[in-house]
């Protein structure tokens, strides 16, 4: 019922509309470059890594 | 303006659904400036290591694909993200997974050849910081020229039409009294979003009495946004960042009621692989887990509790008689520091009143 509540809002694009992140960290959300739909068919599987990340050193290579 | 009641049911729909549209990433603790204000020094040490690609790229593709939201931005913080090397490559990774990304700048390396790598990359949206004039700016930022910087910046994003882009000021003592100065000067440059916020005591600014505003400065403040907002034909719309609730003040000032978005739809993967919101939020007390052991999205899905349940703990200190918390909650989660029992250090609605 309330993810039926929630698309019936972004249906409406109205979720776009609301969802206007104002934080003083952070930029403006939305994106007029790419609309997301227009993006290639995913290369990466999202979802394929199904536990935590196994290194942890973050190492400094990419540092400068 | 929407009635309250209404928003309310609309706040607490969106944080059953808790959909993930906004992820922090704080990829780098380097800078190349010394901000007053920074308000990253008092969890992230500069001299941690950059967080790898691969590593953040493991935790981001524990998102299943159907699980990503529209809209979804990776928002690259830092520290000054311009510093990693790999920036184009981050770019370019996350634009194969078919999401947008932004970054946070002070515009120091911005440089018209950075633009255009970055513009190449997918850059999807961009925030360049500039706290006043050029004396109060690079008062602000600790190094001289940095507010040719900044504009040389200001400039080329603005006159970029793929790029979603806005200002946004740090308001204190110093250059409260060149608000108008500065929005003539983005208005020229051609700026239509311009974000403002004040200091909350945390980080270097705690012990800093010229960064924070007294109470009738903080409403001269509000009272410059909200006339400006009130010139329907102005070039450029300013805005008040969310922070908290402003009593009177509170819908005059921004697009929406005030609503804290962390741990709602607003995550954050920190230096050390912590899980957290934004990255001002104390995550000590509100780290949700780290990359390393946990596997990001199942944190997502089934943490974050404090985050999505404030009506039944955050009634403490000044929030515990307050007839606003329906409405507040407390605040910004980023205003929570130390014991929390002691409410949040911060209440706008206070300065506002
Ligand atoms: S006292 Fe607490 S709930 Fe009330 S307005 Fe201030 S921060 Fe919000
Ligand atoms: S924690 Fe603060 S900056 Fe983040 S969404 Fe909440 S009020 Fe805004």
């Amino acid at each position: 019922m309330r993810k039926l509540f929630h698309n019936l809002l972004k249906g409406l694009s109205l979720t776009a509309i609301l969802f206007v992140f104002q934080a003083c960290y952070g930029t403006p959300n939305g994106d007029p470059y790419y609309a997301q739909d227009e993006v290639p068919e995913n290369q990466t599987p999202n979802g394929e890594n199904n536990g935590p990340v196994e290194s942890p050193d973050a190492s400094s290579e990419a540092a400068e | 303006m929407i009635p309250p009641f209404l928003w309310r049911a609309f706040r607490a729909n969106e944080t059953a659904v808790h959909e993930l549209n906004y992820l922090f990433w704080e990829c780098t603790t380097r800078c190349n400036l010394h901000c007053r204000h920074c308000g990253s020094d008092c969890f992230a040490s500069s001299a941690d290591s950059d967080m790898p690609l691969e590593d953040f790229l493991k935790a981001f593709d524990t998102i299943p694909r159907e699980s990503i939201a529209k809209p979804f931005t990776v928002v690259l913080t830092g520290g000054e993200p311009v510093l990693r090397p790999d920036i184009e490559e981050i770019g370019r990774a996350l634009r194969s997974r078919g999401v947008s990304w932004s970054i946070v700048s002070n515009g120091w390396f911005y440089d018209e050849q950075k633009h255009k790598a970055l513009m190449a990359a997918g850059l999807g949206a961009l925030t360049i910081s500039l706290d006043g004039l050029e004396e109060s700016h690079d008062w602000m930022r600790g190094r001289s020229g940095s507010f040719l910087r900044a504009r040389r910046a200001i400039e080329l994003a603005a006159a970029e039409k793929r790029l979603n882009f806005d200002v946004v000021s740090c308001i204190n003592r110093r250059n409260l009294s060149e608000l108008e100065q500065m929005y003539s000067l983005l208005t020229s440059l051609g700026v239509k979003q311009w974000r403002l916020f004040s200091i909350i005591p945390i980080g270097r600014a705690a012990s800093d009495k010229e960064m924070l505003l007294s109470a009738e400065e903080f409403r001269s403040l509000l009272e410059f946004i909200k006339n400006k907002r009130a010139d329907k034909s102005a070039p450029m719309k300013v805005t008040f960042s969310c922070e908290g609730h402003l009593g009177k003040y509170d819908s005059a000032v921004r697009d929406t009621p005030f609503f804290c978005r962390a741990g709602i739809n607003i995550a954050s993967v920190l230096i050390d692989g912590t899980i957290c919101a934004c990255p001002n939020i104390d995550r000590k007390i509100f780290g949700q887990g780290n990359i390393y052991k946990d596997n990001f999205f199942r944190v997502w899905e089934e943490g974050f509790e404090l985050f999505r349940s404030r009506e039944k703990w955050a009634r403490k200190g000044s929030c515990a008689e307050c007839k606003l918390f329906r409405d507040c909650l407390g605040g910004g989660m980023h205003n929570w520091h130390g014991d929390i029992s002691d409410g949040p250090l911060v209440c706008l609605r206070d300065l506002a009143l």
